[in-house]
């Protein structure tokens, strides 16, 4: 996913209502002060980053989601075998932190 | 951008059920983080985001304005809001709510949503006025966005004067 400007805009201020007029930035705050391109630029980079870092969990729960845990827990108790564990261990190999 | 189609310029008396002038509007435009209130009924006493400001001047005092619009996305910032709305205003008189959508939510945040189309119509009037179509919802709110969904989209307006 594509982090936005306006996500980013609002990331930096979280009460300040704007908009953008056929594409270009429109400041609605009578109090707080708009933020400078430079600022908005970096704060997209900032939480592109934190999102991109945490694509091996999206990856992972993704995978988990096809898994059915529980019955495989019981059948692992009953047959002693580990296939739950095996799998676990298998997404986490192929998407490492 | 606004464009203006007549067939002439010289109505001295209006054409009965004639279409005697189009108006249409569009834009791009996007309101983000914009503090709403209201009530399901829509009368916010002019409150809500202009989506379209557009000078109209009938060529007759005794016509019908027609105002429409395609349907127009609104979002919520958190999981608050229950209702969307629209108002329409000639100037600064109310002339009615909008069409109110009903929410809907977003299965992955629970974040709702809805559309507000206008499709209104009023009695004539002298001179130039601004026709203002606002949105808006009970909570914070977007217009043609979301927080994190940024693909906005064209909206449209269409005025159309109707002889008496």
């Amino acid at each position: 996913m594509e982090i936005s400007k306006t996500e980013a805009i609002v990331s930096l201020m979280p009460n300040s209502p704007f908009m953008w007029r056929n594409g270009t930035l429109e400041w609605l705050d009578t109090v707080q002060p708009q933020p400078t391109d430079s600022e908005i630029d970096t704060e997209v980079t900032r939480l592109q980053a934190a999102y991109d870092a945490q694509a091996y969990a999206r990856s992972r729960k993704a995978k988990y989601d096809l898994l059915n845990q529980d019955e495989m827990r019981y059948d692992d108790l009953i047959n002693s075998t580990t296939t739950w564990q095996d799998a676990i261990a298998a997404i986490k190999q192929e998407y490492p932190k | 951008m606004t464009t203006v189609i007549r067939g002439s310029d010289n109505f001295d008396t209006a054409i009965n059920g004639k279409v005697l002038q189009v108006v249409t509007s569009s834009n791009t435009n996007q309101f983000a983080n914009i503090s709403g209130s209201g009530n399901s009924s829509g009368g916010t006493s002019g409150a809500g985001s202009a989506v379209f400001s557009v000078s109209f001047t009938p060529v007759a005092s005794t016509s019908t304005i027609i105002v429409t619009t395609n349907p127009i996305w609104v979002y919520e910032h958190d999981d608050v809001g229950e209702y969307v709305w629209g108002n329409l205003y000639v100037d600064s008189v109310h002339k009615g709510a909008a069409n109110r959508g009903v929410y809907n939510s977003v299965a992955s945040s629970g974040l709702n949503f809805g559309f507000i189309g206008f499709n209104n119509s009023m009695d004539s009037w002298s001179g130039a006025k601004t026709i203002h179509c606002k949105v808006g919802m009970n909570t914070t709110y977007y217009v043609n966005c979301s927080y994190s969904y940024n693909y906005n989209g064209t909206n449209n307006l269409v005025i159309m004067e109707i002889g008496a």
